[in-house]
């Protein structure tokens, strides 16, 4: 089962990596921004919103750093924990998952799964709006 | 498919890295990457050797037979594919019991076994069959009803109420459950195999 794993954990990790650190996340967060500020979204939260679906450990590295930063009452920090909490890390379910048993084509699953982030995210927006708002 | 997702990721970060002259940052991610996908193995191996070993256990014993009797008549409206009392819907059961508890590193060898069990009951073995989409949706969609990692983390930084979230954790966990498991039966229609 190691043997199964390991070259899918490996792939994974070097393509997130790459991807944060080369700081194309920066670039394309840069470009949504204004977006954001026409539904009044914080744009400090958006980073969340994009790396949970795809790193566990880096999305929670970002929610320290809100919690460090606005402290874990302030609007930010509430919006951060329900956010974390509501969805899991898609990318790497499917690809242990998946990857663990050999399957190849994984159909509709990913556009599935992204689409329940999709929806927790936007009611966790809603719901903190309106408890804490 | 997933395949194509991390190509792209790839391509993306080196191209970037690149035209913004940030070789520096590609090569050291190279190095780096092996070194802690290693290191993440060697931390998720034992827990998941010592849960794989409690699911034996908790198999032999008959207590998933008597946990997926309560929840398999619920189960199979969502996966009518599995025929009623296999064992993999007893392995979903306690994935997803392990996953309501805030235990996730208990849940992925549920999962990975639950996943092992659909594959036997899979007619290509290359091809995600409809019961894996929909326990995979299921899963990623986080259905936690108490987030313990970020309870712990909010008490760390002093936070005055920390389990002032779970209401609302609950609520956006569900919707995205419920979201995802509606589009997987929507587009399963549409995409008969």
């Amino acid at each position: 089962m190691i043997t199964n794993l390991f070259p899918t954990f490996i792939a994974m990790i070097f393509a997130v990596n790459l991807f944060i650190n080369s700081g194309v996340l920066d670039f394309i967060l840069s470009l949504i921004k204004p977006i954001l500020n026409i539904f009044k979204i914080p744009a400090e939260i958006f980073p969340l919103a994009i790396v949970r679906p795809i790193s566990g450990s880096a999305s929670l590295a970002y929610l320290n750093s809100i919690f460090a930063k606005n402290g874990p009452d302030s609007f930010i920090g509430l919006l951060g924990s329900v956010m974390q909490g509501c969805t899991d890390t898609t990318f790497y379910v499917i690809s242990l998952y998946f990857g663990s048993i050999g399957i190849k084509k994984i159909r509709h699953s990913m556009f599935a799964a992204l689409f329940a982030d999709l929806c927790g995210i936007v009611v966790s927006i809603i719901v903190v709006n309106m408890l804490w708002g | 498919m997933v395949n194509i997702i991390w190509i792209v990721l790839i391509t993306l970060g080196i191209v970037y890295g690149v035209s913004t002259n940030n070789l520096e940052t590609i090569n050291t991610t190279i190095v780096d990457s092996t070194k802690i996908s290693l290191e993440m193995l060697f931390k998720i191996f034992p827990v998941l050797a010592l849960w794989m070993g409690i699911t034996k256990i908790a198999e032999v014993s008959g207590l998933l037979k008597k946990l997926s009797n309560k929840l398999s008549p619920l189960l199979t409206n969502f996966f009518p594919e599995i025929p009623a009392c296999h064992e993999s819907l007893s392995l979903i059961a306690s994935n997803m019991i392990a996953n309501i508890f805030g235990l996730g590193s208990a849940a992925t060898p549920f999962g990975l076994k639950a996943m092992d069990s659909l594959q036997k009951l899979n007619k290509n073995k290359k091809v995600a069959s409809r019961s894996m989409i929909t326990f995979l949706v299921i899963n990623t969609s986080g259905l936690t009803l108490i987030p313990t990692t970020i309870i712990s983390l909010r008490m760390m930084y002093g936070s005055s109420e920390p389990t002032k979230i779970v209401f609302a954790c609950i609520i956006s966990t569900m919707v995205a459950t419920i979201g995802g498991i509606l589009i997987d039966r929507f587009l399963a229609r549409r995409y008969k195999d």
